[in-house]
């Protein structure tokens, strides 16, 4: 029954993982600033595009539901696929780094129109009668009474798509960003060791979303403290 | 001050004003009574233009606005809304800021007067509502009672010509309307201009100028509370007024 037998001396390497983790950490600068920049960019677009979706003017909001429905309706590693070795068929090629920022912001931005729009709509109609009544105008009443709370709505779904984000800077390794996983994989193949890389990209993985969660719990209470 | 004249409002095939006229002089208060589903939200709701009328005019000071004949500019309605402050039945204080900036807000954000002279007046209506220690606190701390009065400070903040009551107790514990009542009171002695739909009757005997009874979107009967309250002419205020006695028994 030997072959039954499981060798778990082959499992976790730490000795290599040790001597491993400079180099995977200078992955995981690009994993963190890529993941804070495409959700700032996201962010934006989702607010605009919420806004979008939610105008009365058909030429913003069926731009806004295509473009919704087309972000959640294919896959990510698809989209970055296309932008990075597709769009070369038309003579644009684009830097894996920038493939990786425009492919991920668009993703965001798709995702979290949709919280954002969910979280305007739940703010109660009288809130924005009541800023009419003061003779707010509706950008007015947007910014300062009902954007304010529907953060508070929103923020438990965007922390959830931030935390998607994070773990899916790993399909950029696929287009050569050397982000985490993607320094991982070359020690792996270097070493033929690739358990302990992956295992130990894991971890890594595990103590960010940990650290941000934290962050999150923080926020929540910040923005609900008016919460009787 | 004001005048409404042939106000009428249909919200789709439903009309559910026909035609109402209103005049309000400077420092005087009229209560407006009447069943439910009558129209007296809605007409208040058509004096500051939450809802913009369907016919007829209204006039606030120097402003005037027709309705009916062509779109009204979002300014001009703002302009006739500037003149108004409006509290609601459900207060709608704004959750995410404290009491004073609450009452801060439309000076600051609206009017863009500058902080310090908002400050000082803000606290003066707090004061004068009562509730000057509840400055710091957020809305949802309080009870239903000083949210009112909260929102009462909001509305005059702006320094309104008139202000528009919409059933401001009907939200509140019985216990609480008092103290709104008495805020509202006080306003009446100073001679602040307001319009007061309520199902409170012996306030509208106490403090109105002028009783409106409406009812299916007509003005009934209208006239001082010592003549409507005791001697109502028509038949539908008599049948109404017996009915609240009723209640309130």
């Amino acid at each position: 029954m030997a072959f039954l037998t499981i060798q778990w001396e082959n499992l976790f390497d730490a000795q290599l993982a040790w001597e491993s983790l400079p180099f995977v950490l200078q992955g995981m600068t690009y994993t963190i600033s890529l993941s804070f920049i495409t959700m700032g960019i996201g962010l934006v677009l989702g607010l605009i595009t919420a806004m979008g979706r939610m105008s009365e003017r058909d030429w913003l909001r069926y731009p806004a539901r295509m473009y919704i429905s087309v972000i959640r309706g294919t896959p990510l590693l698809v989209q970055l696929f296309i932008l990075y070795f597709g769009l070369t068929v038309i003579g644009l090629t684009l830097e894996p780094v920038t493939a990786a920022v425009i492919g991920l912001s668009l993703n965001v931005g798709g995702y979290s129109a949709e919280t954002i729009r969910g979280a305007i709509l739940a703010i109660p109609k009288g809130q924005w009668e009541a800023a009419q009544s003061i003779n707010m105008t509706h950008w007015q009443s947007m910014r300062r009474i009902i954007l304010p709370q529907a953060v508070r709505v929103a923020l438990p779904p965007l922390a959830n798509t931030f935390l998607s984000l994070v773990k899916d800077t790993s399909l950029l390794s696929v287009i050569t960003v050397p982000e985490m996983l993607y320094q991982a994989k070359i020690i792996g193949g270097r070493t033929f060791d690739y358990m302990t890389l992956y295992l130990l990209v894991a971890l890594l993985y595990w103590v960010i979303c940990t650290l941000l969660n934290i962050v999150h719990e923080r926020l929540e209470k910040r923005f609900g403290r008016y919460v009787a | 001050m004001i005048e409404v004249t042939g106000l009428r409002k249909h919200f789709g095939d439903t009309e559910v004003l026909r035609g109402i006229d209103l005049q309000v002089k400077k420092g005087d208060v009229h209560c407006v009574i009447g069943p439910s589903g009558s129209g007296k939200s809605t007409l208040l709701r058509c004096v500051n233009l939450l809802e913009i009328p369907t016919e007829g005019t209204v006039r606030i000071g120097q402003e005037r606005l027709e309705f009916g004949k062509g779109r009204v500019k979002e300014q001009a309605i703002r302009a006739l809304r500037s003149k108004t402050g409006m509290v609601f039945q459900r207060f709608h204080l704004f959750p995410h800021l404290t009491v004073l900036q609450n009452v801060m807000e439309g000076p600051i954000t609206v009017k863009r007067e500058p902080r310090a002279h908002v400050l000082e007046r803000a606290e003066r209506l707090l004061d004068k509502v009562g509730l000057a220690e509840k400055k710091n606190a957020f809305p949802e701390s309080l009870s239903g009672g000083q949210q009112q009065r909260v929102a009462i400070a909001r509305a005059l903040a702006l320094e309104p010509d008139v202000l528009l009551f919409d059933e401001p107790t009907s939200a509140l514990d019985p216990e609480l309307v008092g103290e709104v009542l008495k805020t509202m009171r006080s306003l009446a002695e100073e001679e602040q201009t307001m319009v007061i739909v309520t199902h409170e009757m012996e306030f509208a005997r106490d403090v109105a100028d002028e009783v409106l009874f409406i009812d299916e979107g007509r003005v009934v009967e209208q006239g001082p509370p010592s003549r409507l309250f005791t001697q109502p002419s028509a038949k539908r205020t008599q049948q109404f007024l017996a009915k609240m006695l009723e209640a309130s028994r």
